[in-house]
């Protein structure tokens, strides 16, 4: 269980819809493991710029990268978020991952 | 019919802040979402939308000047200012008719799964706007609200045609999802065929470029503050008013393309509890059981993709240029600049991740993109005033270049006004 607040950033097309549906869903399980998580969204262009001022721990996306991700942060696609279908696998990668950085 | 009316004038003398918290109530009850994750969904839209109006009121103080003097001095007609696609999906939702367009088309989708005419279940719901907005502007235009829900229908179907044709392009990466939407499908036969096009021309039909390289190069010109600061500061200067003023313009771009989208944000995030439930209808529904549906969602999903990312990058200056020198062209990119990426992905992906043919078919669709959105400028402002919003002084028009995807309610549009 992390002990500390988990900072994830997600990026979609403009930075808004896809990543407002992701940053929900991720929320809620966040929610229920009592979690603490702190969220950015943005579109491509901008997060680079939020990977080297923020430093967060995740990034969630749909689709590919879209982006260089720098080797301290893990990608995780966020597609299952939205279209509801192989969530709670990706829910279990997640935790996993963040076991490993405690 | 008289007190649906009166109720229709009071929201709308309160304006959008209030219509569409209403709105995701009265949706909502209808779908049986439970009242407390509604009521708070409503707040979250109304403050959605005063943080969208102040970014708007920014904007208007901020660029608009600058516009007006630059198109005065160069002797241009560049009198509709681009306010990103976030400002009409916001104000669609907000039109009157949008919860019925809402039921309306989504019941038109369940039908046509059962018809077996279409294997995309839509549940992409903040997408619903382009529906609502191919209503919204006929009945501002012209009245007939008749015509005004045909054209969400036709919109609607043609948009869940398109998704079923073109699952085949992305089958392979994306199975079982389909994109129904439409603000990006439209362009696809014409990508397909200037890809076919390119694919004939000596020395272009050879060209590569390697989008991972690319996009090492091009990386942050994509951000929308860099975007915003750049060409605030570049149209202030050419409107001759000082390095000062141009340096503020710049400034105060930067902060409107960044914090738009994110109130817009709220607006969604409000939505949700709608998509959520609808979801949950749709999938546990007895009736689709069983069938083999492919999930409607948006196109932004393809956008991740290198390819898409650098053709959005290049094609900022093309279409800065274009705008310029396109005759009959009234639309001043500026919102959308900073997804082009997800306006034009479609080009990069009939031309099978090839970024050299990708862009060039953009280019010509950009052109196009801008007419249209141009056209669609007059209704874009009166749907403005049909949410009981008021543009701040110095916009003249508004519109956004995403707009100019929307062929089926632009060609509903000009049929309109012929009669």
């Amino acid at each position: 269980m992390p002990s500390r607040t988990i900072k994830v950033v997600f990026a979609c097309g403009a930075g808004v819809a896809q990543c407002t549906a992701m940053d929900i869903q991720l929320r809620k399980f966040f929610k229920e493991k009592g979690w603490a998580i702190e969220t950015k969204k943005g579109n491509y262009g901008e997060v680079p710029g939020t990977f080297r001022s923020w430093k967060p721990d995740l990034y969630i996306t749909t689709g590919g990268t879209g982006v260089t991700v720098p080797d301290s942060i893990k990608h995780f696609d966020g597609l299952p978020l939205i279209i509801n279908r192989g969530k709670e696998d990706l829910f279990n990668r997640i935790a996993a991952y963040l076991e490993t950085i405690e | 019919m008289q007190v649906i009316n009166s109720f229709i004038e009071f929201l709308q003398q309160m304006g959008a802040q209030a219509i569409m918290p209403v709105f995701i109530i009265i949706i909502g009850l209808v779908i049986r979402v439970p009242l407390k994750d509604l009521i708070k969904a409503a707040l979250t839209v109304a403050v959605g939308f005063i943080g969208m109006f102040a970014m708007m009121g920014i904007l208007g103080s901020s660029i608009a000047p600058s516009v007006a003097s630059m198109a005065e001095k160069m002797g241009l007609q560049l009198t509709a200012l681009d306010v990103g696609w976030t400002v009409p999906a916001s104000f669609a939702w907000a039109y009157y008719l949008a919860p019925v367009v809402f039921l309306l088309t989504f019941g038109v989708n369940i039908v046509m799964i059962l018809l077996g005419w279409t294997r995309t279940l839509n549940v992409d719901v903040w997408n619903f706007h382009n529906f609502m907005f191919a209503a919204a502007v006929i009945d501002v235009t012209t009245g007939n609200t008749v015509l005004a829900l045909a054209a969400a229908v036709i919109t609607n179907v043609t948009a869940l045609l398109m998704a079923d044709w073109a699952y085949k392009l992305t089958e392979k990466d994306y199975p079982g999802i389909s994109f129904a939407h439409a603000f990006t499908v439209y362009w696809i036969p014409l990508s397909l065929l200037l890809n076919k096009l390119w694919g004939i021309i000596p020395g272009v039909k050879k060209v590569q470029a390697d989008p991972e390289t690319l996009i090492k190069k091009f990386g942050n010109w994509g951000d929308p503050m860099f975007i915003g600061f750049i060409l605030g500061f570049l149209i202030t200067l050419v409107a001759g008013l000082g390095v000062q003023a141009a340096i503020l313009t710049g400034l105060s771009l930067a902060a409107v393309m960044l914090l738009l989208p994110k109130m817009v944000a709220y607006l969604m995030e409000g939505v949700s509890v709608i998509a959520t439930r609808i979801q949950e209808v749709a999938e546990g529904s007895k009736l689709l059981r069983g069938k083999e549906l492919l999930i409607g969602v948006d196109g932004g999903l393809l956008i991740g993709r290198p390819g898409s990312i650098v053709m959005g990058v290049v094609m900022v200056p093309i279409v800065l240029v274009i705008a310029f020198i396109l005759p009959g062209n009234k639309t001043i990119p500026m919102g959308d600049l900073a997804v082009l990426y997800g306006l034009w992905q479609w080009t990069v992906i009939c031309a099978k991740d090839n970024v050299f043919r990708g862009i060039l078919s953009a280019t010509v669709i950009s052109a196009l993109t801008l007419w249209i959105a141009s056209d669609f400028a007059p209704a874009v402002t009166l749907m403005a005033e049909g949410v009981g919003y008021a543009l701040p002084a110095g916009m003249n028009q508004i519109t956004a270049l995403a707009l100019g995807n929307e062929i089926i309610p632009w060609l509903f549009y000009r049929l309109a006004l012929l009669f």
